[in-house]
């Protein structure tokens, strides 16, 4: 029996539960870490939004016994080079990359200014409280219409303030709204929100001058894109570069590019000669850490006879923040490839308009994209359907791309490559309860209950970014080492890619040692981001130890005296076939080509041509206490299909944690800033993500398989599906419970406030801010 | 300030600076890094120990506070190679991802099965509402506290008692 497609537990967490494995700031002279004499970094960051920096005055601090220096940005000039932030998908950008440090201009409340290295954490953080900038104030640009409005330019290189643009036409999009019978039309915003890993970033960073090699350990999601924007900032090449990637305590897209801080204590490590380590706060997290979403939309649908989609069309602005990092500009253009959602829709016409804001810096967080497409879509769906009158799922039913039509081109520059949208719907509906629920909310609004339904289909790209590779080693004994260049924060990679090497190689997963995470050892990587690892470092695994079964078998007959051909494999031993008691194992091919001096090993790099597009159907049952305005989940149903699925179990985990991660996003979380660019939400206290009480509703899950074409896995992607699917079904779920007000639409998230003031007939609380 | 402990079982004393939190003092000083620091509020959990037997936050405790205190970190927890049951059903049941909060999270259980009885789902939830994991969701999370329970319970006149090693 293979071992894809088994719900195994992991290997990764005995050490985790004991307490041993070791996080980055765990590290010291065990894991080889130059703890002993390293300094403490602490940044100093900007108080304003806004301002010219006049002058940073660091007399009384480096005057703080155990302070090594200050370091500001004048002291980088012409040391760094920008970030490299390169268009994709044929986007325009402004050049504003992000810096390391601010030089001359501060452009938004938590920037570092300046870093403060002393022997001691306590002391850098006196230190830093002694550091005086000087800021001569300029106007903040708190908003998109404040960006639209131009109260400011916030960089120079665009007088408009536009820093990501992006537009797509496809079809008669003109003659279609001409033509439609009915054209549904809503006005949507997502607020930003904080990915809050528990763990927050956190770094060492280590300077050998001898070898002229910088050793980064680091908080991240993969050491490759850390390494290749390191060496373009810190101009240096990639060879002298070197960087681990230790246990990480999450991250969620949030920890993917290179973090601006690293790149500071990598700098301090080479001019100032001491290893560095950095570890933030949760309140610099909050401040400085790039953020999710915030993103708005004008979304249009013109409906022909009997419901049909036949044009969409769509105007997107998002609230890019201060800067652009390398990840940036994908996350609206993400989302605009896929305003077509599930939908056979013949024509569509999306812009996307990405405005600078005095505010942190936006990024990838869970579902980077996807998410705002599935709300923005899925609500128009449903003012399509409360316009033509048909049941919200009917509506959808009839105009799914259907199982017959893949692959399909989506009008906005993407093929789907396989898909049963209308399996997923059906499943969605008989786990939701959904007939069932509809007859209770005909009885719940007769006594004055408020009980809504909301139904929400997507579909996501995933595996962006075309390979990744893997190398596959016949070790001593006959184990067998896979080297990786995916690595994990939390997924699992170790436990799935050892079940989908030991289908390959016929063993056990216990055969098989997984290794990750170290850029100066083993393969080359793109990244964990994307719901790509299993697609294509799975893929490269696969590869890589079909590669090294090939080699095997040729050194087996070698040893057995016969051709390749007249040879049985199985359960890591060939035996001959006129002889079947004859044969050899693992363990003596290994020892045979160590005898050689030849170590036995295979490479593989897998590339995929285009990315796979995993897809599902939400639904969610809520009720509304009108006395309170309080928003409560009683049940979710989640399907997704994301092909192939090598670990149901660990699948499952991550349909589980995004959908709650989605909860969150719909019912609390929040970044706030006041009209001067001021946070307001900078803790936990202040913003609140799900705790175990939160959470206690229904959650029915399923997994489909429709399996993709474009990989030997016929993997699709599952990191980020509860994210995608939850808060769009959950929204379409409250302005449902919600129609016997006339509410037309609300944006989350779903506060008691806000939804008690659309229950009390207060048409101020209908929008976000 | 001379600051006398027991950590998971063993003697320590030494010198410590009387701002030191309790947390910084277990990870620096002591080595025991396995406890984590997650934020700046007491919001998270992720720094939970056992207090003289009762979990506190760590980053909320002054290390002189607990002087001639009994500390049970996460690293005293196992019994040499064999996982504490909570351990084994974080495990078993796929409570955790990442990792970063199970140490917290653990010994905030191991608290919670030692105070309340009986637990059901509502009341491990509760029990655990100090403790914030970003990864799982919490469905593992009860599942495995609750087959603890629920084992222990199995057990004649052991109601508590296993988890107190």
């Amino acid at each position: 029996m293979p071992f894809i497609g088994r719900s195994m537990t992991r290997r990764e967490d005995r050490a985790l539960v004991r307490g041993e494995a070791r996080f980055t700031d765990d590290l010291g002279a065990a894991d080889d870490v130059p703890i002993v004499d390293a300094v403490h970094m602490v940044v100093v960051r900007s108080t304003v939004a806004h301002a010219r920096i006049v002058g940073v005055d660091a007399t009384e601090a480096l005057a703080l016994p155990g302070t090594v220096a200050v370091v500001t940005g004048a002291d980088l000039a012409g040391t760094v080079s920008p970030y490299p932030v390169v268009s994709r998908d044929g986007a325009t950008l402004a050049d504003a990359p992000v810096e390391v440090v601010a030089t001359g201009t501060v452009r938004y409340v938590g920037e570092p200014v300046a870093a403060v290295l002393a022997r001691s954490r306590a002391t850098a953080e006196d230190a830093a409280e002694l550091v005086v900038v000087d800021y001569e104030p300029l106007e903040p640009v708190a908003s998109v219409d404040d960006a639209r409005r131009r109260v400011a330019v916030v960089h120079d290189a665009a007088p408009d303030n536009v820093l990501v643009r992006w537009s797509h036409r496809s079809g008669d999009v003109d003659g279609a709204f001409r033509d439609a019978r009915r054209v549904a039309r809503c006005h949507l915003h997502i607020p930003r929100l904080v990915a809050a890993p528990i763990e927050v970033r956190a770094c060492v960073a280590a300077h050998d001058a001898a070898d002229d090699l910088v050793t980064l350990w680091a908080s991240a999601q993969d050491p490759w894109r850390q390494s290749a924007q390191l060496a373009a900032v810190l101009r240096r090449p990639e060879a002298s570069i070197r960087v681990v990637v230790p246990e990480v305590g999450g991250a969620f897209g949030s920890k993917g590019s290179l973090v601006p801080e690293y790149a500071l204590a990598a700098w301090c490590a080479i001019h100032h000669r001491v290893a560095v380590r950095w570890f933030e706060d949760r309140s610099e997290n909050f401040l400085a850490a790039y953020q999710g979403r915030g993103m708005q939309a004008d979304v249009e649908l013109a409906l022909g006879d009997g419901g049909r989609f036949l044009a969409l069309r769509a105007d997107i602005a998002a609230d890019i923040g201060a800067y652009l990092y390398p990840n940036t500009p994908n996350v609206a253009v993400t989302t605009a490839m896929l305003m077509t959602g599930c939908y056979d829709i013949a024509a569509a016409e999306v812009r996307v308009e990405g405005l600078a804001t005095t505010k942190v810096p936006t990024g990838p967080y869970r579902g980077a994209g996807r998410p705002e497409a599935a709300f923005f879509v899925e609500r128009v769906v449903d003012v399509a359907a409360r316009a033509t009158g048909l049941d919200p799922v009917e509506i959808r039913r009839r105009n799914l791309v259907a199982p017959g039509a893949f692959p399909h081109d989506n009008g906005l520059g993407h093929r789907y490559d396989s898909g049963n949208y209308p399996a997923a719907l059906d499943e969605a509906c008989r786990l939701l309860g959904y007939d069932a629920l509809r007859a209770e909310q005909r009885d719940a609004r007769a006594s004055g209950r408020l009980l809504g339904v909301g139904i929400a289909s997507y579909v996501e790209r995933a595996a962006p970014g075309g390979w990744e590779s893997a190398e596959a080693l016949l070790a001593p004994g006959g184990r067998v080492v896979v080297r990786v260049g995916s690595s994990p924060h939390g997924q699992g990679h170790e436990t799935t890619f050892a079940q989908v090497a030991a289908d390959a190689l016929g063993v056990a997963p216990d055969a098989i040692d997984v290794r990750h995470g170290d850029s100066s050892a083993g393969p080359p990587g793109v990244g964990t981001y994307g719901s790509r690892s299993v697609t294509l470092g799975g893929s490269a695994v696969l590869q890589a130890c079909e590669g090294l079964l090939a080699r095997a078998t040729v050194a087996a007959a070698t040893l057995c005296g016969v051709d390749p051909a007249d040879l049985d494999y199985r359960d890591g031993r060939w035996s001959r076939r006129d002889r079947p008691d004859e044969g050899v194992g693992l363990a003596d091919v290994a020892a045979a080509a160590l005898d050689a001096g030849a170590p036995m090993r295979a490479d593989a790099r897998f590339t995929i041509a285009s990315p796979v597009f995993s897809f599902g159907t939400y639904g969610a049952a809520v009720e509304i206490d009108p006395e309170t305005g309080r928003v409560e989940i009683l049940r979710i149903a989640a399907v997704d299909d994301a092909g192939v699925v090598v670990n149901p179990l660990l699948a499952e985990g991550q349909v589980v944690g995004s959908s709650v991660q989605g909860v969150g996003a719909s019912l609390y979380e929040e970044v706030v800033h006041d009209a001067d660019g001021q946070p307001v939400s900078g803790s936990f206290v202040s913003y609140g993500i799900p705790s175990a009480p939160d959470v206690a509703f229904e959650l029915e899950t399923a997994l489909l398989c429709t399996p993709s074409p474009l990989n030997p896995l016929g993997a699709k992607g599952i990191g980020e599906a509860g994210s995608i699917g939850v808060p769009a079904a959950v929204d379409n779920a409250v302005v449902d419970a919600l129609a016997p007000f006339g509410v037309e639409h609300v944006d989350p998230p779903y506060s008691p406030e806000r939804i008690w003031g659309l229950v009390a007939g207060r048409p101020d609380a209908r929008a976000g801010g | 300030m001379e600051l006398r402990l027991t950590v998971n079982g063993a003697q320590v004393s030494g010198d410590v600076e009387p701002r030191t939190l309790l947390v910084h003092h277990l990870r620096t000083a002591l080595g025991l890094t396995g406890t984590k620091v997650g934020c700046d509020t007491s919001s998270c959990g992720a720094c939970t120990v056992l207090l003289d037997g009762r979990s506190v936050k760590s980053c909320t405790v002054l290390a002189v506070q607990a002087d001639g205190c009994e500390v049970t970190t996460i690293e005293g927890l196992a019994d040499g190679d064999e996982l504490h049951p909570l351990q084994a059903a974080f495990h078993d049941h796929h409570a955790l991802q990442c990792g970063y909060c199970t140490p917290g999270m653990i010994m905030a259980a191991v608290s919670l099965l030692r105070e309340r009885r009986p637990l059901d789902d509502a009341a491990v939830r509760r029990g655990l509402e100090g403790n914030l994991c970003r990864c799982t969701g919490y469905r593992g999370i009860v599942e495995a506290v609750l087959a603890v329970a629920a084992s222990e319970d199995a057990r004649p006149g052991a109601a508590g008692a296993a988890v107190a090693r």
